[in-house]
């Protein structure tokens, strides 16, 4: 079930109508009840096996708190997920079997939210593991942890001390929060609408024509960060604004990534929610492991070399691991690997850079070099393997631009003929700059769009708001594709 | 603020979408395309809405069947109510229709080609689109494709079929919001008006040059034919027999390439006829004449790959005379 469908408004508007209407005590029934049938629509046959998977975690932590062998029964608990995830997600992919590709099991192949669910549950396992929250006493209640519908799509990634008490609290109807959360929701599905569908149906136009003049190749794999972007964000701001509608926090997920003036801050502006995952339940068991403690203290060679070369390996095994969970070909590991090559890097010349900002301040604070900055960051962390299929198809895009690159095609009417007439490239141009511009204005208020919008006279406050209605009107004539993390 | 507030303020923000939503619903001339009007022309004059009076003879079937069938070289009686992308669907309403409204006829023209026996092709794109068919008649094949284990086939990308329905029958601005944007800065309402006036002139006959350069034949690897498709086809023959209607089940000719093309489902396909005719003999069922094979015209008698031109209209609606109505004393 689309955020953008129909279907879904119906089960948005009758999750919110019991859940205010009836007792409160009742609240995260409803929410349960309305994941139940979310997570139903979009797979009936996988559903079964998400609830044993999460009834499976419940006793095993419940034992796990009691025991006093607990990192047996977290290993198991986390084996357990993992194994769940691979079977559903990567022994299909990667063993080709008539076996599943028929039936009932073709069905249960990388079932909505698998990853993300995945993921949730791993860290909900370990923090109780490390006793910094208590075991859920309540199976329901760990369940709607699990399938919670507005972010199981693709996001953002829930900790369960942060959204358990949150189900339980009892919610009143605040209609400033829920004005917000609707306009934050239609922001959500503007990106999608407007630029995100957009820039989908131009790839896709140009992925399919093996004629297409190098030029828009490389236009093609430029906006496929546009719409990674929005697509994602934007799915992630409607999750954020009907939990907000429902009185309740959702982490925010992005800050504005491209942005960012380098790598680092870059990971610490996209995806925040994963970022923050892999930093707690990978880097850091790594990188203080015993083994590694061991290493930095065994006083071979320099301390702090040591305490580098035990950080590098904790961040290459990070970002490969953060490639191969999205998604199951070559690329993903080709990803895993640009982004750790880069991200360790990045992180050895650290000391170099900041020298080089001390020694230059006036460069440091001039707008061309911060733009530069902005720039080379996001041109590092270029996300061209997820836009691509193969290797091979990778080396023909390449071979394109640079043997048929034909830019003179981009004002012949060239471009027109990728699925996008003039009209339609007008919109995508005034959606995009509709984000750049929201963007800045909230990165240098701190705070978001709608609440600086509310303070603004009526009439402007309405024209801003029929703007970005008339704008998503207009581009429901583009095909609603899935969202892209929604396959993760 | 209050709830009632905020119910006001959310109106007030939606007010486009309302203004919208009443323009698609209410002005449809406005903003769909030419072919609209065909459709609803057709529609008109089988519920009895149209200003002409009944005919002795229909043509039903897909655009081949509209291309190929002169009505006024066969009889002043006789009309084709054939469209672009209709199968044994949106034929059998049709007819249904016509019988309720108009009383029945004394003879039906019936051709559809084999690619509109394996996909229900214009379905959703233009029988529920330009609201062809009503609730009830689109439901209902719903229903049946889901009967015959069908609904993949049916189904709308990314959406229950019953539930896609609903929306196309609200209008809602989901689905009609690109035609909306395609009309900017063409009148379409002279569009309409004129394609209505042309299909009234002709009688519902129309030449086609497809902008694809190849038939469907081409790309179909087998014939795979859809059950819900076989059941309205053998539908409409009943319907036939219990009105007394003459039924004429017509293949019309292909060109060359696509014959040849053709020949990779030409078996099955007229396997399919043969077993048809077998449950209709003429012994039994002497008003129903059912054609069997593949045949192929000079391609000087057509325009692209599957729609015969007026010249081999003129030819092949000659040749349908001389050998069943001509023959047969009815004309």
């Amino acid at each position: 079930m689309n955020y953008i469908s129909l279907l879904f408004f119906v089960l948005l508007a009758l999750v919110v109508l019991f859940y205010y209407v009836l007792p409160k005590k009742a609240q995260w029934i409803v929410l349960l009840a309305g994941s139940l049938i979310f997570y139903a629509y979009a797979s009936y046959i996988a559903l079964p096996v998400l609830i044993l998977e999460t009834l499976a975690i419940f006793f095993l932590v419940k034992k796990m708190e009691k025991s006093s062998r607990k990192k047996g029964f977290a290993f198991a608990a986390i084996a357990l997920l993992v194994l769940v995830l691979i079977l559903l997600m990567y022994v299909p992919a990667l063993w080709k079997s008539s076996f599943f590709t028929g039936g009932i099991v073709s069905k249960l192949i990388a079932p909505l939210g698998i990853s993300y669910c995945t993921l949730m549950m791993i860290s909900y396992v370990v923090d109780t593991y490390r006793e910094t929250i208590p075991a859920e006493r309540n199976f329901a209640k760990l369940l709607l942890f699990a399938l919670y519908f507005p972010s199981i799509t693709q996001g953002p990634m829930n900790r369960y001390g942060d959204l358990a008490p949150q189900f339980i609290k009892e919610h009143s109807f605040d209609s400033k929060r829920a004005f917000l959360g609707l306009m934050r929701f239609a922001y959500g599905a503007f990106k999608k609408l407007v630029v995100a569908n957009r820039v989908a149906a131009f790839i896709s136009a140009v992925n399919s024509n093996q004629k297409a003049a190098g030029v828009f190749i490389l236009m093609d794999l430029i906006l496929f960060m546009l719409q990674l972007y929005s697509d994602f964000s934007g799915c992630a701001d409607m999750a954020i604004g009907m939990s907000q509608i429902l009185g309740i926090d959702l982490p925010e997920n992005f800050h504005h990534p491209y942005l960012s003036r380098s790598i680092s801050e870059y990971w610490r502006r996209w995806h925040l929610t994963l970022g923050s995952w892999l930093k707690d339940y990978i880097y850091y068991p790594l990188s203080m492991s015993p083994l590694a403690k061991k290493y930095i203290k065994s006083g071979k060679g320099s301390k702090k070399m040591r305490i580098k070369l035990v950080s590098s390996i904790a961040f290459f095994i990070l970002w490969m691991v953060m490639g191969i969970w999205h998604g199951t070909g070559i690329m993903f590991v080709f990803m895993g690997l640009q982004y750790a090559i880069v991200f360790i890097a990045t992180y050895l010349l650290e000391p170099v850079s900041k020298k080089f900002a001390k020694n230059h301040p006036k460069l440091e604070a001039n707008r061309l070099w911060k733009f530069w900055q902005q720039l080379r960051t996001i041109f590092l962390l270029w996300p061209i393997f997820l836009n691509v299929s193969s290797p091979k198809a990778l080396g023909n895009f390449v071979t394109r631009i640079f043997t048929s690159f034909h830019a003179e095609k981009l004002f012949d009417g060239g471009l027109l003929k990728f699925d996008l007439s003039a009209l339609q490239w007008i919109l995508l141009l005034i959606g995009f700059l509709t984000i750049l511009i929201v963007s800045n204005i909230e990165e240098r208020k701190g705070e978001h769009i709608f609440e600086i919008v509310l303070r603004q006279k009526l009439w402007i406050r309405i024209l801003i708001y029929w703007f970005v209605v008339i704008m998503i009107l207009l581009s429901l004539s583009v095909q609603n594709t899935e969202f892209i993390y929604a396959q993760y | 603020m209050k709830a009632g507030k905020v119910l006001l303020k959310t109106l007030l923000v939606f007010i486009p979408v309302i203004l919208v939503w009443i323009f698609i619903a209410a002005f449809p001339v406005y903003y769909m395309d030419g072919e609209y009007s065909y459709f609803t022309q057709v529609k008109e004059y089988r519920l009895g809405q149209s200003k002409l009076s009944p005919c002795d003879i229909l043509i039903l079937g897909d655009s081949r069947a509209k291309s190929a069938l002169i009505p006024d070289e066969i009889s002043d009686s006789c009309i084709s109510l054939a469209e672009g992308g209709s199968t044994s669907v949106e034929a059998y309403f049709t007819l249904k229709d016509y019988i309720e409204h108009m009383g029945a006829p004394e003879k039906v023209l019936l051709s559809v080609s084999s690619y509109h026996f394996t996909s229900f092709d214009g379905f959703w794109t233009r029988s529920v689109y330009f609201d062809f068919l009503s609730s009830k008649q689109a439901a209902e094949v719903i229903n049946t494709a889901k009967g015959f284990g069908e609904q993949a086939a049916l189904k709308e990308a990314g959406g229950d079929s019953l539930l896609t329905l609903f929306e196309y029958k609200i209008k809602s601005p989901t689905k009609y919001m690109s035609p909306v944007i395609n009309s900017f800065g063409e009148n379409r309402k002279e569009i309409n008006e004129e394609a209505y006036q042309e299909m009234l002139d002709s009688k519902g006959f129309k030449s086609f040059v497809s902008w694809w350069p190849t038939s469907a034949e081409h790309d179909m690897e087998s014939f795979e034919m859809l059950k819900t498709l076989d059941y309205y086809y053998r539908k409409i023959i009943d319907l036939c027999v219990e009105n007394g209607i003459e039924l004429y089940s017509l293949n019309t000719p292909l060109i060359s390439t696509t014959f040849e093309d053709a020949k990779k489902i030409s078996d099955p396909f007229s396997k399919y006829f043969k077993e048809l005719k077998a449950d209709y003999p003429e012994s039994e069922y002497p008003d129903v004449h059912i054609d069997t094979e593949f045949f192929s015209y000079d391609e000087q008698y057509f325009d692209d790959a599957d729609h015969l031109n007026p010249k081999g209209a003129k030819k092949y609606t000659a040749w349908f005379c001389d050998t069943y109505l001509n023959k047969g004393g009815a004309s």
